[in-house]
């Protein structure tokens, strides 16, 4: 399955990329049951874009951001940063390759050590990875205190003297602190409040002017999505489903789920609107349907969808979805 | 402090308004803790009618949360503190009733929908036991008779297999039925005013619509009145009537829906409609922009204010909005705002 027809190198490829968590009975009983939770996904993210991955809980998100991070190893299928295949690297070699993806976390409160000073939070991968000297090192810290728009002065501040907005500003710094080449954001924004969220979303998108650096940027808010990222890539149930620049996704989504998600956000300018009617919720993950695995909410449901697995196939310029019935298969 | 005298027909009502369902003057909480004194809400005025969904916006800490548990004295107190306000509601102030008269009135007449369904169920009950246990306490009914009522009821919250969840426990769950059993038991009782406290905060984008829509229709059906507290804009446009937004514990603007989002007059509420991304986005022609923010941060509440809360993060204010309360101005349309530069200000065209 080949993604996307840009003909340059990507930063990072995902390829096939399966992720099974086995549930045991006691910690080391026998296996009882496996979520699928990341299923035979394919993406790539170039140099500087910013690719939002969008879902509902449980879709998997989370875990191909912490496979992206090196944080689980794949089930199957591989993961390259530049061309280098990270996934299966030993721990010593995968050491260099863990500074150039940086993640930034989702709870202000629980990403920060209360015990460390932000100027020592936001040095601390710069001393992990033995840059500079002490000096060097500080005067880093001050630079990035000034990119995140936090006073220097509150450097030696511990992490409860700062508001949500302010401690997000700390973790986005310490993403940045090594200079990495994509920084992973797992809803960064998802716990600040409306005013604060604006904030630190026109930072975000300040920083990637200044540095350069790749976003994944995670989160189930699609507006936020639709503002800060170059292209959207949808999740259900542990697989994409939809992939496309961001203008082609949000005029004309291909897949019914996307469809779907978009109409399920209240809009400012609407009163209750007659929506297609949103039905069901989303199946185990431990027993997913089979074929395609949204054809058990799907209005378009087929006898075909639950035969057979819906590849991603292009629909678009760049546009690419997962569906047997908007996206079918080119007959010969 | 600023107080607000307000008679019931200055409050956003029409004169042939049919009376309002529960009627808030003036309420003021503070939480007096050892060495210092938050003041949670001050003075905050408000009237909810039959059938209508009153929605209450604001960020955290804005004391949203407070003015609803304050309704019927649901704070620990100490350290909260009631000092001032009252609240009608069919014409008896609840914050006189002791506290076994509102017992008999939480449930019947006035009932919650909590934000957190994983933590504001028991979770060594069944759920069936749940629904029902104040279907026995209020209306006297036998087991049966009770959880027969609980069946009626979570087929109206169009829970799929109701006859097995009866016997469920929450963990057996997802987010999505266990804040239809949330809702399930709030309505058992069939109140006369709901108060949902960000009640789909939680969930997702698809289960939240379902929730809502529930939420609307179950009102409709009932004529009741409908309390909805959230910080999504978003979420008012499209389920509720009148709104209030609140700031620092205070309302700072109050009105019609369609009124207020079209025609924001106070600084905040429009800081805050230009601050959210819309979906659709990337499709005009402001695509790329960067989002208008407010600066700073919300102020602590630990001492009282001199002048506007929001002046500090405010770009229009002026040197006034800094020693002055801000004056409630009222506008045709039925909307208040609280400031000075609102008295300006006229009605739209």
């Amino acid at each position: 399955m080949s993604v996307g027809t840009e003909p340059e190198k990507p930063l990072l490829s995902v390829e096939n990329v399966t992720k099974h968590f086995n549930v045991r009975r006691g910690a080391f009983g026998s296996v009882r049951a496996t979520v699928h939770a990341v299923e035979d996904v394919t993406f790539r993210i170039n140099r500087g874009e910013v690719l939002g991955l969008v879902g509902e809980s449980g879709c998997g998100k989370s875990t191909i951001a912490k496979l992206i991070a090196c944080l689980h190893n794949p089930t199957s299928g591989l993961i390259r940063l530049g061309g280098v295949e990270i996934s299966s690297l030993p721990e010593e070699r995968l050491r260099g390759f863990r500074s150039r993806v940086q993640m930034v976390f989702q709870d202000p409160y629980s990403s920060l050590n209360p015990r460390m000073t932000a100027g020592a939070i936001v040095e601390e991968p710069l001393r992990e990875h033995a840059r500079g000297s002490a000096k060097k090192r500080r005067e880093r810290v001050k630079t990035l205190f000034r990119q995140v728009g936090l006073p220097y002065e509150m450097a030696s501040n511990y992490p409860n003297a700062f508001s949500g907005g302010q401690r997000q500003r700390i973790g986005i710094a310490r993403a940045l602190a090594l200079d990495p080449d994509l920084i992973v954001a797992d809803e960064p924004v998802s716990a600040l409040d409306v005013s604060v969220q604006a904030q630190v979303i026109n930072l975000l998108a300040r920083l990637r002017g200044e540095t350069g650096a790749a976003y994944l940027f995670v989160s189930h808010d699609l507006a936020v999505v639709e503002h800060i990222c170059d292209r959207v890539a949808v999740m259900y149930l542990g697989q994409l489903v939809e992939v496309a620049p961001k203008r082609e996704l949000f005029s004309m989504p291909r897949h019914p789920y996307t469809e779907m998600l978009m109409q399920s956000v209240p809009a400012l300018d609407r009163r209750r609107k007659a929506r297609q009617l949103v039905v069901g919720e989303v199946p185990s993950p431990f027993n997913p349907p089979s074929g395609c695995r949204y054809r058990t909410r799907c209005p378009l449901a087929e006898p075909r969808c639950s035969e057979s697995k819906p590849v991603l196939r292009p629909v678009g310029t760049g546009h690419l979805a997962a569906c047997h019935v908007r996206a079918p298969a080119v007959q010969n | 402090m600023r107080t607000e005298p307000e008679p019931a027909a200055a409050n956003g009502v029409a004169a042939d308004a049919p009376k309002p369902l529960l009627d808030v003057r003036n309420l003021t909480v503070r939480f007096e803790m050892l060495r210092r004194t938050v003041h949670a809400v001050s003075g905050v005025s408000f009237s909810v009618r039959e059938g209508e969904t009153y929605a209450i916006v604001g960020e955290s800490g804005c004391g949203k949360s407070v003015t609803a548990l304050s309704l019927l004295k649901l704070l620990s107190m100490p350290p909260a503190r009631i000092t001032n306000g009252s609240v009608y509601f069919d014409g008896q102030d609840l914050l006189e009733l002791s506290e076994t008269r509102l017992q008999d009135l939480r449930g019947p007449a006035v009932s919650y929908v909590f934000q957190e369904p994983m933590t504001s169920l028991n979770p060594s009950m069944k759920i069936g036991w749940q629904i029902a246990e104040s279907c026995k306490k209020h209306f006297g009914m036998n087991r049966e008779q009770a959880l027969a009522r609980a069946r009626e009821v979570l087929q109206q919250v169009q829970l799929p297999d109701a006859d097995e969840r009866l016997d469920s426990y929450p963990h057996q769950l997802s987010g999505g039925m266990r804040q239809r059993i949330m809702i399930a038991i709030a309505i058992v009782c069939s109140p006369r005013l709901l108060i949902a406290d960000e009640p789909t905060t939680a969930l997702d984008v698809t289960i939240q619509a379902q929730i809502l829509d529930l939420l609307s229709d179950l009102q409709k059906r009932t004529g009741a009145g409908m309390i909805l507290i959230t910080h999504d804009l978003a979420v008012v446009a499209e389920y509720a009537d009148r709104m209030m937004v609140m700031y620092a514990g205070r309302k700072v603007e109050e009105g019609p829906v369609d009124a207020i989002l079209s025609n924001p007059r106070h600084p905040y509420t429009r800081g805050l409609l230009q601050a959210v991304p819309r979906l659709g986005s990337s499709l005009s022609e402001n695509s790329g922009r960067s989002l208008s923010e407010i600066p700073g941060i919300v102020p602590l509440l630990d001492r009282p204010f001199i002048g506007c809360p929001f002046a500090p993060r405010c770009e229009s204010a002026i040197e006034r909005c800094r020693s002055e309360s801000p004056p409630t101005v009222e506008f045709a349309d039925g909307c208040q705002s609280a400031c000075i530069l609102s008295e300006s200000m006229g009605a739209p065209e």
